[in-house]
């Protein structure tokens, strides 16, 4: 029976999506008790549940989505209305057929678990929702059904696939039957067609089989229970002829638009693809080395290089895509998560949700399910406050709770908003004092917003009573690691008595991250960029306190801004060939990388380029390691190693800061605000410096990407075009023309969009002493910073480009 | 298809065999599980790993997968030869490892009665990987275990330099 393990996996997976379907269906139901169509939507999902569990002989299932479509059958026909009886017990069916899937997914079998109680209290509820109905005098209908001879107009098998339509249909033929003896249901159904169990099918299958039967008479014709009975199918719908299994569809709409595709066989051809990319590389540089050196001019050849160039990228690009899935696998599980909540909460909710559809790589969709379900059960549990409290404040009785994810510059954003009480700041301010995480004059300077911050150490809670929900503050935490993990960010907004916001920014893709390749000896690295803080050039002892290595107790450690920091040298961790003879000063450059436990500076000899990287997964003994996150494969098929910061940290025994430490430098940046720039040469020679915080990343393209629209120099970069800043022609009027095969650019993110300026090379990171003077500025310059003693210019990145403000195209425009 | 000939002992049918991939290390004769290679190629290794087993002569890229090349000479305890190396590319638990032999011999199957397991004799690294023996007409074929070869790179075998 292979063929049938087959199906029931199917089942099981088709099954587990539908479910999570009925969940939004039931809440969305509940909000709205008139909204026909999703009704129909409900009885087709429990409908094919019943329908293919007496296929499979799970008799358990198959009886309690029995009685369950029983009730919403009499809710479709408007017999009963829907209550908070109703849908209470709706919900504890999708969670029992949940927990009995979960059993045949495990065992095989439905297991030992009872669900005769449910049955009954499915059978009751749709029996004394009805006589509520009579007793009110509203009888709409006897509760004997008519023979199905005498079904008013019922629809012709043929037309059956369509929707369920809205107006009543015939009442299921075992539906009186229930409503007279509820607990004989299954008993009394068998009894009606004592003749139809095939010999060798157990008794125990014999009501599924009934119930198999009414398929034929209600919606969906191919049914599977033609092949297991086909007696008990003669007997209902003679006219259908016998199909095989494999036949069967439902929602033959969604079957025809997606198919299911092996995980593992888009990988490979992702890889290939990647394969793909290396090989167009090659070829290209290939082509243009010979028509370089030896002046063959080959158009025709050219022409092919430039259309597998453009066809590999859109390859790519479709590959891509296949990773990607909507958000809503995660959002889908909230109505439901919501609405239960609030009944134990005893609040009133209205979950609003947008942008389902936006997508992120298949891979984070699991990594955020538990920081974003902590982050709405926060909302609901200690976010919204109770309906008269809400009241007496002047708000509507039902809380908003709205969820909004959106793409933004290449990240995805999570907005969670609620317009609950908001977090008491004070209260804040005052348990971070009092846990000894700053002082108390220094929280008093602080605002606001740096100190909701707080609610972000561990065990940091604000709740007046902890619930058996949640505690605003215990877990956030979690969350923030989780997030900070996946190279996201968590941050936090509330105004007190109008309602807390909290974005979370992921990132699109695991697979492809920003990385800086750094050289220590022969040997090149990555280090993803999400953990780089700065890069500061390492001169021997020339360039003030700030560059000088000293020792303490033995371990090198670097002056920066005051603080010390602790120095890793890379070739020496890593036991590669020495960078410097001994006795003389290091040299280098420091990168300077920080996660939330370790911040220290990594020496390395150079920093190559910033570019984006595959993540290849390497095998377990040398993750063992605890050096390496992974290895990629650069442009021109050599394979990089990518440095794990924190695995580096541990190696060097850098020790960890304290949380103190941490709040306190945050909190001394707060209050001291410290300008920090970054100084590069421009093309043409000159030396300017760009504000820190503007700056996204540091990135090079080959200048083939390089175009000019509308007067100005593009690229086409994340799948859209960023103009390019030439700063000597802002600075001169002397345009600088691109005579490089490559070009570096600091990504720079304006209000406007990115923009990217052109260099020649990065030098540093600087912090003066002395604020900037912006009497010395200029059209395009912000005014003028000390550098070493240098006077140098600081780039206006609003207007740093010619002509006109830096523009951002709509993404999907193509060279 | 496959020449299962000299290793055969001529006295038991082969009632039950196992196909194994044969090659040369350092003069002698070795085979792995035919069932787990991949494929075989002649080639180099770009990008040693800093700190990792000192087996592992570095990472190659095999079709866009990052494969570990374990140095068959180092591997086993015996002198370590520069330059190309043949790979032969196994599978095994889910993970693709490259083995550096000095060449390749054939492809054998040999009758399961043939193996000897309690007899190795051998100790030290090259002990480790071995886990049985064959008798071929010219000579002893050892029977390479790639888990067991696996394991034992896990050990810590470059010292730690730290200031």
């Amino acid at each position: 029976m292979n063929d049938n393990e087959e199906y029931v996996r199917e089942f099981l997976v088709e099954s587990a999506e539908n479910l999570d379907q009925l969940d939004q269906d039931l809440v969305a139901l509940e909000e709205n008790p008139r909204d026909s169509q999703r009704l129909a939507s409900i009885f087709r999902t429990v409908h094919t549940i019943k329908g293919t569990s007496g296929f499979f002989g799970f008799a358990k299932l198959g009886a309690i989505t029995h009685s369950g479509e029983h009730l919403l059958g009499q809710l479709r026909d408007g017999k009963i209305d829907l209550d908070d009886d109703v849908t209470g017990v709706l919900l504890t069916l999708v969670d029992a057929v949940r927990s009995i899937l979960e059993r045949i997914e495990k065992t095989g079998g439905e297991g030992e678990s009872d669900f005769h109680d449910l049955s009954q209290s499915l059978d009751r509820v749709a029996f004394e929702a009805a006589k509520r109905r009579e007793d009110g005098g509203v009888v709409i209908t006897r509760l004997v059904p008519p023979p199905p001879e005498s079904a008013p107009a019922p629809a012709p098998p043929t037309a059956i696939e369509e929707p369920v339509p809205a107006d009543p249909e015939p009442t299921p033929a075992t539906a009186p039957v229930t409503i007279e003896a509820p607990v004989a249901a299954a008993e009394r159904v068998t009894a009606e067609k004592p003749e139809s169990p095939a010999a060798p099918i157990a008794p125990a299958i014999a009501p599924a089989i009934t119930m198999t039967a009414e398929v034929e008479a209600d919606t969906v014709p191919l049914s599977t229970a033609q092949v297991v009975a086909p007696e008990a199918v003669t007997a209902a719908a003679p006219p259908s002829p016998a199909q095989p299994p494999a036949a069967r569809t439902r929602r033959p709409a969604v079957s025809e638009q997606s198919i299911r595709v092996d995980v593992g066989l888009l990988g490979t051809l992702v890889d290939l693809v990647g394969e793909l990319v290396l090989a167009r590389n090659q070829l290209e540089s290939t082509v243009r080395h010979k028509t370089a050196t030896r002046g063959d001019e080959h158009p025709e050849l050219l022409k092919v290089v430039h259309r597998i160039d453009t066809v590999t990228a859109s390859l790519q690009a479709a590959a891509m895509k296949t990773r990607m899935q909507p958000i809503e696998q995660v959002f889908s599980k909230f109505p439901r998560i919501v609405r239960d909540l609030a009944v134990i909460c005893g609040k009133e909710v209205t979950l609003e949700i947008d942008g389902a559809d936006t997508e992120l790589d298949r891979s984070l969709v699991e990594t955020i399910r538990d920081p974003l379900t902590h982050l709405v059960r926060n909302a609901v549990d200690h976010g919204i406050e109770p309906p008269e409290v809400r009241v007496a404040r002047g708000k509507p009785a039902a809380g908003r709770l709205s969820l909004r994810a959106y793409h933004e510059s290449g990240q995805v954003m999570v907005e969670i908003r609620d317009d609950g009480g908001g977090i008491p700041v004070d209260v804040v301010r005052k348990k971070a004092v009092a846990k000894g995480l700053v002082s108390a004059e220094q929280a008093a300077l602080l605002s606001d917003e740096r100190v909701l911050q707080y609610i972000f150490e561990p065990g940091f809670s604000t709740a007046a009573k902890v619930t058996d929900v949640s505690g605003r503050g215990v877990g956030m935490d979690v969350v923030r690691t989780n997030i900070e993990a996946i190279g996201g960010a968590v941050d936090i907004g509330s105004v007190p008595g109008a309602g807390t916001t909290v974005r979370v920014r992921i990132p699109l893709t695991l697979a492809i991250i920003p990385a800086l390749i750094v050289s220590a000896g022969s040997h090149r690295f990555a280090i993803p960029q999400a953990a780089v803080r700065e890069l500061i050039a390492l001169r021997a002892g020339t360039n003030g306190p700030a560059m000088a290595v000293e020792g303490l107790e033995g371990a090198p450690v670097m002056r920066l801004r005051g603080r010390l920091l602790p120095l890793v040298f890379l070739g020496e961790l890593l036991g590669l060939e020495a960078l410097a003879a001994p006795g003389q000063p290091p040299r280098g450059t420091v990168v300077v990388l920080r996660s939330d436990e370790v911040e220290y500076g990594l020496v390395v000899d150079g920093v190559t380029v910033s570019e984006d990287i595959v993540v290849k997964p390497i095998v377990a003994v040398l993750v063992a390691l605890g050096l390496y996150a992974g290895a990629t494969v650069r442009g021109d098929g050599a394979v990089v190693l990518i440095l794990d910061p924190r695995g580096i940290a541990h190696a060097a025994k850098v020790p960890p800061r304290p949380a103190s430490d941490r709040l306190a430098e945050s909190a001394a940046a707060e209050v001291v605000p410290l300008d920090r720039y970054l100084v590069c040469e421009s093309p043409a020679g000159r030396v300017v410096a760009v504000p820190l915080e503007e700056v996204a990343r540091l990135e090079t393209f080959p200048c083939e990407r390089i175009q000019h629209a509308a007067g100005h120099m593009v690229v086409h970069r994340e799948g859209r075009l960023t103009a390019i800043a030439d700063v000597d022609a802002v600075l001169t009027g002397a345009p600088q023309p691109v005579d490089t095969p490559a070009v570096t650019a600091v990504i720079l993110s304006a209000t406007l969009g990115e923009v990217a300026l052109r260099v020649r090379r990065i030098l540093e990171v600087v912090a003066p002493e002395a604020p900037i003077n912006r009497d010395l500025r200029a059209r395009g310059v912000l005014g003028t910073i000390a550098v070493a003693g240098r006077a140098t210019e600081v780039i206006d990145v609003r207007h740093a480009l010619p002509g006109a403000p830096p523009t951002t195209a709509t993404p999907g425009v193509t060279a | 298809m496959t020449r299962a000939t000299e290793v055969i002992d001529p006295v038991k049918p082969a009632a039950e065999t196992r196909r194994f991939c044969t090659f040369v290390v350092a003069g002698r004769a070795f085979a792995v599980d035919a069932s787990a290679v991949q494929e075989v190629f002649r080639g180099t290794v770009t990008t040693p790993v800093p700190r990792g087993p000192k087996a592992i002569r570095g990472l190659l890229n095999l079709r866009g997968r990052i494969v570990p090349a374990i140095d068959m000479r180092k591997r086993m305890g015996f002198e370590p030869i520069a330059g190309e190396g043949i790979h032969v590319v196994l599978t095994a638990g889910g993970e693709t490892h490259s083995l550096i032999v000095d060449s390749l011999t054939d492809v054998v199957d040999i009758p399961v009665s043939a193996i000897e397991t309690s007899t190795i004799g051998a100790e030290g690294e090259i002990g480790e990987c071995i886990e049985g023996v064959v008798a071929a007409r010219d000579g002893l074929v050892h029977l390479l275990g790639i888990e067991a070869i696996l394991a034992g790179l896990a050990e810590p075998t470059v010292e730690r330099k730290m200031r």
